[in-house]
Formats: structure tokens, C-alpha cells, sequence
């Protein structure tokens, strides 16, 4: 990154930022996975009997006045029009501001966005539904042709559920990580003028009510935003306090059918594992050397680990029921998918979290420019990005093991609530062995890349 | 009421057993091999080598690269020990491919670069550019101060040449 130097434009391979995290020592990585393989067997020896999380009215009621803030028609329209601001700004920037790396574009749609999402959805919910300039363009549609936004002109088909957002969110990872020139404007353009020309069309068709399960980056912080401790209860919809965990047990939400939910999710997994995969050298040595096109390789890759998460999950959960010995196995693959967002949230701070202290801070400072013409409208121009994370190296490493390992200790207890919930009590035990071999995999696999990249 | 086996309370006695045992044998090992970095991947393209180029260069044997002794010469401008990093480009193909070069901060690094087209090198991070010339071999040193991991790599074919991973 430039760092204002006049005329230095640098063509990144692998988006913003210049400096990369520092391999975490092997030592590291072994300590962790002997720790999560440990917790893991504990966890099973002392599993509780009956199920703890299934419980919809759980939790720690807040008080009424501030369901009813929240739940405001005015309240709600706030947040769409800051939504619709802020997102009006971005677009000054992407379509007037010059192509080169200085442009926040790039930070916001990589970091501030993609990645910002997460911590604001795990702490408050399904944030990006409140925000989504889309629902808002929708909205406002509606109003000027006098229909209802819940209304479209067809019901929505019955066996899409996340299925759109699941190649949505494929196609955006494909763009983060793989799309040539993904570091210019005209690019990240083409991609939002797709997406939201698509989304809109299928608002119209499907009413608002698409965006719930269709919209790609609504169901990334939806499911993010079922790891928050604030949650609705499911009687009379008060925003109450609970445990994550319990929170999480309400996807896909009372024993709905949710299909495309373990796509999603082998998405998001997947994606975040070959971001870490890909930089390695050995694999960008083979993929220069082999003369196959880049895009190619990488879009193969990609796809291959998406589909082995998906695969082995799939097996595991059938397998599991397996040997359970429950009938009609093949909705158990939806119904464990959540334990393993724990999991994902792990893998997306282990290799994101200094991605968004150290960019997300220069990108705050480039949006303060948004035309790159010396204008310093957020008071932030000029001013230089705290590299502390950056220059302890071992913090860093402590921190990306630890979530890893943090993030399968939770999936572990979700999978074991849910197989409590689901299977009888005798083979309770049993039939988790081979989904607990499945998560062991996914935070190995999560650790090598860590210390091996 | 669950009744608690005799057999499932041994179970989770050993169980527990097991688990502390792991756990203190893991954290032993972790702190006792605590600031190692990975010893495996050892820098295969480093020399050592006095700064012959340089005017402060000075006539030590370059035969033997380990021993880069400013010590043995009178000269009173120490010799520059830096890591050097070759990059050649010829007939389209860069050469070397992904290397992967580990330095300590405050290291020289020098990229010598030579090839018989024109390209840039661009080093991320410390956002240091080398043209190179046909024909013409040209250098660019710079101190890495800065731990992390960087991407060298030339701006026309736009391959990665070397990753330079800076150790605290």
C-alpha cells in the first residue's frame, strides 16, 4: 500500500494489504489441537443426558421498552436510510474516485464489509437485514407502486431456501479470492451491479421476503448473528439475553426444513480455508509452475474444499445416525449444520481479525478521502495505521489458535446438545463419535493451515 | 434419576486422568519449546556475503561465505552482511518460482535482479520497486525492519518470486 507516496500503485495478488501475518510457530498449533482434542474427549465423558439449549423462551428478558425501540417503524427506517447513506458514499468513491488502492472501495467491500460483518452480527444479530440498501431500494419501490414489500408477484418455491445464498456467497468468496483484477474498480463494479440488479429482480418476483433466505450477505449475518447473545424469544418476540449456544439451537428454527443450510455453511468454511491454503507457496510454486491459468486452479480448489467440507460433514451426520440407530437420517445433516458455525467463526478470526485492525483502520482513514483529492471529510486524512497488532507476532498467534480451538470447543457442545436433542439416550454417545471426527478434522485442517502457510 | 455405573465412573475418572495429564504434558511442551520459530523450512537461497559492490566493499575472501569477518580487516567501514535474493527473468518464465526466504529484523536484504525483458519488482509492504532493464542487472537494498510476511513478486508477469518472512 502506497501510504499517499505520490504515483505508487502496487497490483496486489492476493487483495489490500501488504504485510501478512508471520507462520504460527508449530509449537503453537500443537498445543492447540492437543487442547482441543482433550476438551473434546472431556466434553464427551462428562455429556450431560438431556438437552440444555432447546429451549425457545430461554434467556434473560430486557426491558420491554427496548424490544419496543427496536421493533419502531421509526427506529427501522433510520437504520435503512443510514444503510442507504452510507453505502451512497461507497459509490461516490467506486464510481468517481481514481482506480488505484488508495480508493477505500476496495477496503470496504474486503474488510470493513466482509469481514466487519462478523463481529457486529455476533455481538447485535442479523444486523445487515436492518441496514441492506437493497431491502430499502425495494421498499421504496413498493411504496411508489402502492404494493406491500412482503408481497411479490409468485410465492417463494418451496425447496430453494438457502440454496441462492449459498451460490451467492460462492460468488463473492470467488471474487475476494480468486477474480483477476479483483483490486480494480470496474471489477468490483461489475459485481455489485450484478448482484444487486439480480437481488432486486428477485425481490420483485419473491416480495421481501427473499432477501430472508436468498440474500447472500442477510444469511451470512444471520447465521453469524445466531452466535449473539441477544435473542428474541420465541413467545412474544421480547429481546432477551442468553447463551450463545442456545441462541444457535433456534437455526434452522423449530424443525423447519432448511435446504442449502449445510451449503452455505460448507461455503463459508470451505472459502476461509482455502484463503489460508492458497497463500501458501508450495501451492502458488505448483500453480506457477504447472502454466494451468491461475483463475483455474484456484476456482478448482476452491470448489474441491468447499465440497469436502460439505461431503464430510454430510457423511458424518448420516453416519452418526447411523449408528444412533435413528430413522430418517437424511434431515440430520440441517439439523447438526449450526454446531458448526462455532467452528467457521473460529476459522474467520484466525485469519481475519488482523486483516480488520490493520486495514480496516487505513480504509476508515482512505474513506475519509473517498476521491483521493486531499478532502478530509471524516478528519482522518493524513493519519497513520497503530501497526501494534502487527509487531507482536506472538499475541497474533495466540489469538488465531485460540480461536480455532475456542471455536470447535463450542461446536462440540453444540453438536453434543443437538444429539442429545435428537438421538435416544442410549446411543446418545455413541452416534457423536463420528460427527466429533469430522470437527477434530475441520480444526486440524484449520491449525496446519495455520502453521503450514 | 440416572444411576452412575460403577463402570462409567471409572470411565470418568481415567478421563480425567487423561485430560490432566494431556494438558500439563501439552503446556510443558509448549512453553519449554516456547519462541522456537519453525526450524523446518530452512532459507535455501541466503548468502552471506561482504558488500563487494559497494564503496565500503573491501577485498575479504569471498570463497568461504560464512565467514563474513569484518574483524580481519583493518578497514574501519564495516562490511554490510545481506541477505541477497536473485531474481532472472529470461524467456518469459521467473525465476525463482514461490521461493519461501526467512530473515530476522534488521536484516540488509538485497535483490539483485537481471533479465532479458522489462519488468518491475515489486516488494509489498515496504512498497519497494525494481526496474529491471534488459539486459542491464540492477540492485535494490533495503533494511527489513518490519516483521511479517511480504510477497515479492514481478508487476508484468505478475508471479510470486519470493515470500520473505521476517522473524522477530
Amino acid at each position: 500500500m502506497t501510504d499517499g507516496a505520490a504515483g505508487g500503485v502496487t497490483v496486489l495478488a492476493h487483495g489490500v494489504g501488504g504485510r501478512g501475518d508471520l507462520p504460527v510457530p508449530f509449537s503453537t498449533a500443537l498445543v492447540g489441537a492437543a487442547v482441543a482434542l482433550l476438551v473434546s474427549f472431556a466434553i464427551l465423558a462428562w455429556a450431560w443426558r438431556t438437552p440444555r439449549f432447546e429451549d425457545a423462551d430461554a434467556g434473560w428478558v430486557l426491558p420491554e421498552r427496548l424490544t419496543r425501540l427496536v421493533d419502531s417503524a421509526a427506529f427501522r427506517l433510520a437504520l435503512q436510510i443510514l444503510g442507504l447513506l452510507t453505502t451512497a458514499y461507497v459509490l461516490v468513491a467506486a464510481l468517481f474516485g481514481p482506480d488505484l488502492l488508495v480508493n477505500p472501495t476496495f477496503g470496504v467491500v474486503y474488510v470493513l464489509f466482509w469481514v466487519g460483518l462478523v463481529p457486529l452480527s455476533v455481538a447485535f444479530g442479523p444486523v445487515w437485514r436492518l441496514v441492506n440498501p437493497l431491502r430499502t431500494l425495494h421498499r421504496l419501490v413498493s411504496w411508489l407502486l402502492r404494493t406491500r414489500p412482503e408481497d411479490g408477484l409468485l410465492p417463494l418455491p418451496a425447496g430453494l431456501g438457502y440454496w441462492p445464498a449459498a451460490v451467492g456467497l460462492f460468488g463473492f468468496v470467488w471474487l475476494e479470492l480468486i477474480a483477476p483484477s479483483n483490486t480494480t474498480l470496474p471489477v468490483v463494479r461489475m459485481w455489485f451491479a450484478v448482484y444487486a440488479v439480480l437481488s432486486l429482480m428477485a425481490a420483485v418476483i419473491y416480495g421481501s421476503r427473499w432477501f430472508d433466505r436468498g440474500d447472500p450477505f442477510e444469511v451470512y449475518s444471520k447465521l453469524f448473528g445466531h452466535l449473539s447473545p441477544l435473542a428474541r424469544r420465541a413467545a412474544d418476540g421480547r429481546l432477551v439475553l442468553r447463551n450463545p449456544l442456545g441462541h444457535l439451537a433456534r437455526l434452522p428454527g423449530s424443525g423447519a426444513a432448511a435446504p442449502g443450510l449445510v451449503a452455505v455453511i460448507s461455503v463459508l468454511l470451505g472459502s476461509t480455508a482455502y484463503d489460508g491454503f492458497s497463500q501458501s507457496t508450495s501451492w502458488v510454486r505448483f500453480v506457477q509452475g504447472s502454466g494451468v491459468p491461475e483463475v483455474l486452479a484456484g476456482t478448482t480448489a476452491l470448489t474441491c474444499l468447499i465440497l469436502l467440507v460439505a461431503g464430510t460433514f454430510w457423511t458424518g451426520t448420516i453416519v452418526a445416525g447411523g449408528m444412533a440407530g435413528v430413522r430418517g437420517g437424511s434431515g440430520l445433516p440441517q439439523a447438526f449444520a449450526p454446531s458448526v458455525m462455532p467452528i467457521a467463526l473460529g476459522y474467520m478470526i484466525a485469519h481475519y481479525f488482523t486483516l480488520l485492525v490493520l486495514e480496516g483502520q487505513r480504509t476508515l482513514i482512505q474513506l475519509s478521502d473517498p476521491l483521493s483529492n486531499g478532502a478530509n471529510l471524516l478528519g482522518l486524512s493524513g493519519r497513520g495505521v497503530d501497526s501494534t497488532l502487527a509487531n507482536s507476532p506472538e499475541l497474533v498467534a495466540l489469538v488465531k489458535v485460540g480461536a480455532v480451538v475456542v471455536g470447535h470447543v463450542f461446536g462440540v457442545i453444540a453438536a453434543h446438545d443437538r444429539a442429545a436433542a435428537l438421538f435416544p439416550r442410549r446411543t446418545a454417545l455413541l452416534g457423536q463419535l463420528p460427527l466429533l471426527v469430522v470437527m477434530v478434522g475441520y480444526t486440524l485442517g484449520g491449525l496446519t493451515l495455520l502453521f503450514a502457510t | 434419576m440416572p444411576r452412575i455405573t460403577a463402570a462409567r465412573r471409572v470411565a470418568r475418572a481415567s478421563a480425567a486422568a487423561l485430560v490432566l495429564a494431556g494438558l500439563t504434558g501439552g503446556l510443558l511442551a509448549g512453553c519449554a519449546s516456547g519462541g522456537e520459530t519453525d526450524p523446518a523450512a530452512s532459507p535455501r537461497n541466503t548468502t552471506e556475503q561482504s558488500a563487494s559492490p559497494t564503496p565500503s566493499g573491501d577485498a575479504s575472501t569471498p570463497s568461504t561465505p560464512s565467514s563474513t569477518t569484518p574483524s580481519s580487516t583493518p578497514s574501519s567501514t564495516p562490511t554490510v552482511r545481506a541477505t541477497v535474493l536473485d531474481i532472472t527473468i529470461a524467456n518469459g518464465k521467473v525465476s525463482p518460482n514461490a521461493e519461501q526466504v526467512k530473515v530476522k529484523a534488521g536484516t540488509t536484504v538485497r535483490i539483485q535482479a537481471s533479465g532479458d525483458a522489462a519488468d518491475e519488482i515489486h516488494v509489498h509492504g515496504y512498497d519497494k520497486a525494481l526496474a529491471i532493464k534488459p539486459g542491464a542487472a540492477s540492485s535494490l537494498e533495503f533494511v527489513a525492519d518490519q516483521t511479517g510476511r511480504f510477497e515479492i513478486e514481478t508487476h508484468e508477469t505478475g508471479a510470486l518470486v519470493y515470500q520473505l518472512i521476517v522473524t522477530p
